[in-house]
C-alpha cells in the first residue's frame, strides 16, 4: 500500500467499452482524494469488493434493464466494508455494511437501504455470524438469488431432477445444495474437472458434466436424467440452455437467472426458437431478478445461515488480493475462472 | 347404405408450406361394424394448424404421420349403424376420426393427447358444428388458457395474436368478459374490423400493413402488455418481448408461424428481455384440463346465450376441398373456425 499516498482513494473505471469479453486495457485505475462525509452520511473503507457477471451489462452501451456506464465512470460492484468515519446517527466507527458502493478502496454511503435496481443501498453485516466476505457471497445476494430463484420458479420436489448451469458458480454451487436439502436429484453443468470433483465429491450433487469436453451435451443429460429434466436453474442461456430445452419433462420449470454465456460475445448469436418446446412439455420459464425479493431476503440469510451451522451446505470462495488486481479477477469470472464466489481482498 | 368411404390421404411430406400434390383423395369401402361397433357418417370436418405438424418426418408431440395415412382431425357426425348398445343410431358424437367421410368406432379410450376417444354431442345445445369450434377443443382451449393460466385482471392489457382464428376470437371475447383490455393482431383489415366491431376487442392491429409493429403495440399498449396470448409464434412473438410490463404472462398457445419449419427456426437472444420483464411464459395444451370439459362447455354456451360471446365459422364445400381449404387456413384465410362441410345434407 505503500505505492499510493495515504490520503487517496483509488477507484477501477470503465477506460473504454468492452466489446466482447473485456480486456485489461478496458479497465484503469485513478486515483482521488479520499471523500469527507457530510451530515447523515459516513465513510466506507472496502475489505473485499464482488466480482459479479453481472457488472458486464453494464459496461454495454445499451441495456434492457438499469443505468449503464459511460467511459470514465467507476465501475458497479458490489463491496463489503467497515465504517471509518460515521456522521450518520446509526452508524458508528467499526461497523460492517456491504452495498452496491462502487469499485473503490473507500466510499461514502448515506445509509440509504434501497438496494433495488442497482441503488447504492446498504444492509448491515454482523461479523459474529460468519466472516464479513459471506456478505457478497452465501449470505450476500448470490445467496438470496439461489435461494429465491430455486424455492419460487424451481419448486423441486423430492425425487425430481434439477438441472444447475455455472454449478461450481456462486449462484449454482448453492442452488444446488438446497434442491438436494429439498430431496431433488441434481445435476451440475461446469467446466472443468475440479469444479465437477468439488459439487459431486463435497457438495453431494449426483452428476457433473462437463459441458466443454462433453461431446454431446443432450445425450449426457439424458444419460444423467433417465426421468428428464423436471427444473432448470438457468445461469447461462445460449447453446446449453437450447440444448436442456429439448428435454424438459412435462410441467417442468425454467427459471431465467442468468445469461453468462452472452457476456462474451457482443453479437449475442441467436437463440432457438422456444415455442415449441415449452408447448409440448407444458413448460413454465420465467424470468428471475433478485430485488424483487429483498424485503424477504432476511428469510433467506437466515435459512442459509441456519444450514451453514448445521453443515448442511459449503461454500468456497475464489480470492485474489490488491485492489490492483480487481480488473483480472472480473475476466476470470467472465471465462469460469472462479470456484464459488470471486472475491478481491483488499485488508487482510 | 353408402358403400364408398371418400378420405384424404397423406401423399407426400410437405417442405414448407404444404402443397395440392401432398394429398390424395382415396377411397376405401365403407366399413360394416362388427359387434359391439358402430358406424359413424361425419358432418363436419375441423381444419386445424396442429394437423401441418403431423405431416413431418421429425413430429414429436403424439402419433406422427406415414406418406399413405389417412390425415389426422377431428369430425363431428351422426351414429348411422349400431352393434352397441350406449351408441346409439341418430345420435352425434365429436372424436379425432380422420379427414374421411366414415368411419368406425367401439366407443373406447380416452381424450387425453389426442386420444381415440368420443365425446357425445347434443344437438339441440347448438348447431352441432360448434362441437368443432367454440364448444369444442378451440373454445376449451382459450377457456381454460385464459382463466387458470392468464388470469387477466381487470384493466390488465391482452394482446391476442392469430385473434380473429378459432382460438384467438374466443380468448379475446372472454377478456373482455373479465374486464381486460384485448388488443388483437390479425391478419387483414377485415379480420380487424370484425374482432374490434363485432367482438369487442379494444383495439386491432394488422399485422401484414402495420410498418412498424412495436409502435402500433406502443400506442395500443401506453401501459405496456399484461398478457401475451400467442396463437402464432415467429417474429410477431420476438416483438412481443419489447413491450412487456413487469411480470407480464406470455402464454404459449400455438405457433401457426412455425409449423412449415422443419427446423426450430433461430431468433433473436431476447432471453434477457424476459428476465427484466420477469415474465412468465407458460407452454399451454388442453388436454390438461381434458377431466374438466363439462365446466369449460358449459360456461362458453352460457355466454354464447347471453349473447356475450360470439362466433364465427369459415366452411368449404366437400371433402375434396379439405386440402384447399387447409392451406388457407395455414395461410391466415379463415376467419374463426375452418370447418368442411362433408355433405350437402350436414346439419
Amino acid at each position: 500500500m505503500s505505492s499510493r499516498l495515504p490520503n487517496m482513494n483509488r477507484k477501477v473505471v470503465m477506460a473504454n467499452r468492452p466489446v466482447g469479453l473485456p480486456k485489461l486495457s478496458d479497465f484503469a485505475i485513478v486515483e482521488a482524494p479520499i471523500p469527507e462525509p457530510k451530515d447523515g452520511e459516513m465513510l466506507v473503507r472496502a475489505h473485499y469488493l464482488s466480482a459479479d457477471p453481472l457488472q458486464r451489462y453494464r459496461m454495454d452501451a445499451v441495456s434492457g434493464y438499469g443505468k449503464v456506464l459511460a467511459e470514465g465512470d467507476v465501475l458497479k460492484g458490489r463491496l463489503v466494508g467497515e465504517v471509518v468515519q460515521s456522521r450518520h446517527p446509526d452508524y458508528k466507527v467499526g461497523d460492517f455494511v456491504e452495498g452496491m458502493l462502487g469499485w473503490q478502496e473507500y466510499a461514502i454511503s448515506d445509509g440509504s437501504t434501497k438496494r433495488a435496481e442497482y441503488a447504492p443501498g446498504i444492509a448491515r453485516v454482523d461479523p459474529k455470524i460468519a466472516p464479513i466476505s459471506t456478505a457478497l457471497g452465501i449470505l450476500g445476494f448470490p445467496g438470496v438469488t439461489a435461494y429465491f430463484a430455486l424455492r419460487e420458479i424451481c419448486k423441486p420436489k423430492a425425487g425430481e431432477t434439477v438441472v444447475i448451469s455455472s454449478a461450481a458458480g456462486a449462484v449454482g454451487s448453492l442452488a444446488g445444495q438446497i434442491a438436494k436439502i429439498m430431496g431433488a436429484r441434481v445435476v451440475g453443468l461446469t467446466s472443468t474437472q475440479d469444479k465437477i470433483d468439488w459439487i459431486t465429491k463435497e457438495l453431494g450433487f449426483d452428476v457433473g458434466i462437463n459441458y466443454r469436453t462433453t461431446p454431446n451435451l443432450l445425450a449426457a443429460l439424458k444419460q444423467a436424467c433417465p426421468n428428464k429434466i423436471d427444473a432448470h436453474f438457468d445461469n447461462v442461456g445460449g447453446d446449453i440452455s437450447d440444448t436442456i430445452l429439448q428435454y424438459m419433462a412435462w410441467h417442468s420449470r425454467i427459471a431465467l437467472v442468468g445469461n453468462m454465456s452472452r457476456n462474451a460475445n457482443t453479437d449475442r448469436p441467436p437463440r432457438m426458437e422456444y415455442q415449441q418446446y415449452l408447448m409440448s412439455s407444458r413448460v413454465l420459464m420465467q424470468g428471475f431478478i433478485v430485488y424483487d425479493y429483498e424485503d424477504r431476503a432476511d428469510e433467506a440469510r437466515r435459512a442459509i445461515a441456519g444450514w451453514l451451522r448445521e453443515g448442511k451446505i459449503k461454500y468456497r470462495e475464489t480470492v485474489v488480493d490488491g485492489f490492483e488486481n480487481a480488473p483480472a479477477a472480473f475476466i476470470s469470472v467472465m471465462t469460469g475462472g472462479n470456484i464459488g464466489k470471486q472475491l478481491v481482498r483488499l485488508v487482510k | 347404405m353408402p358403400t364408398t368411404n371418400r378420405q384424404i390421404l397423406l401423399n407426400g411430406r410437405p417442405d414448407g408450406e404444404p402443397k395440392a400434390s401432398d394429398f390424395k383423395l382415396g377411397e376405401a369401402p365403407v366399413p360394416k361394424p362388427g359387434p359391439g361397433q358402430f358406424l359413424i357418417r361425419n358432418h363436419y370436418l375441423s381444419l386445424d394448424p396442429f394437423q401441418r405438424g403431423r405431416m413431418n418426418a421429425n413430429w414429436r408431440y403424439g402419433r406422427k404421420l406415414e406418406i399413405g395415412d389417412v390425415m389426422i382431425g377431428s369430425t363431428v357426425g351422426e351414429i348411422i349403424e349400431s352393434n352397441h348398445p350406449a351408441w346409439r343410431t341418430g345420435s352425434f358424437v365429436e372424436g379425432l376420426l380422420g379427414w374421411q367421410e366414415y368411419a368406425l368406432h367401439d366407443g373406447e379410450g380416452g381424450r387425453q393427447d389426442y386420444g381415440p376417444g368420443l365425446t357425445r354431442v347434443d344437438p339441440k345445445v347448438a348447431p352441432i358444428s360448434t362441437a368443432l369450434g367454440v364448444l369444442g377443443t378451440s373454445g376449451e382451449t382459450a377457456y381454460w388458457s385464459i382463466i387458470d393460466v392468464a388470469k387477466p385482471r381487470p384493466g390488465d392489457t391482452v394482446v391476442i395474436s392469430g385473434a380473429a382464428g378459432a382460438v384467438g376470437t374466443i380468448a379475446g371475447q372472454i377478456c373482455k368478459i373479465l374486464g381486460a383490455r384485448a388488443v388483437g393482431i390479425a391478419g387483414s383489415d377485415d379480420k380487424v374490423d370484425y374482432i374490434t366491431r363485432e367482438l369487442g376487442f379494444d383495439a386491432g392491429i394488422n399485422y401484414k400493413t402495420t410498418p412498424n409493429l412495436l409502435d402500433a403495440l406502443r400506442q395500443h399498449c401506453p401501459d405496456k402488455i399484461d398478457v401475451y396470448y400467442d396463437n402464432v409464434g415467429g417474429e410477431i412473438a420476438d416483438m412481443m418481448f419489447r413491450h412487456l410490463a413487469k411480470g407480464a404472462r406470455y402464454i404459449v398457445v400455438g405457433r401457426i408461424a412455425n409449423y412449415n419449419d422443419a427446423k426450430p427456426r433461430l431468433m433473436p437472444d431476447l432471453f434477457p428481455l424476459i428476465m427484466t420483464s420477469r415474465a412468465q411464459v407458460h407452454g399451454f395444451i388442453v388436454f390438461d384440463y381434458e377431466d374438466r370439459i363439462r365446466e369449460a362447455r358449459a360456461q362458453l354456451a352460457r355466454w354464447i346465450d347471453d349473447g356475450k360471446i360470439k362466433y364465427r365459422e369459415t366452411i368449404a364445400h366437400g371433402l375434396e376441398n379439405a386440402p384447399a381449404a387447409f392451406m388457407s387456413m395455414l395461410k391466415g384465410g379463415n376467419t374463426g373456425k375452418q370447418l368442411v362441410k362433408l355433405f350437402p345434407d350436414a346439419r
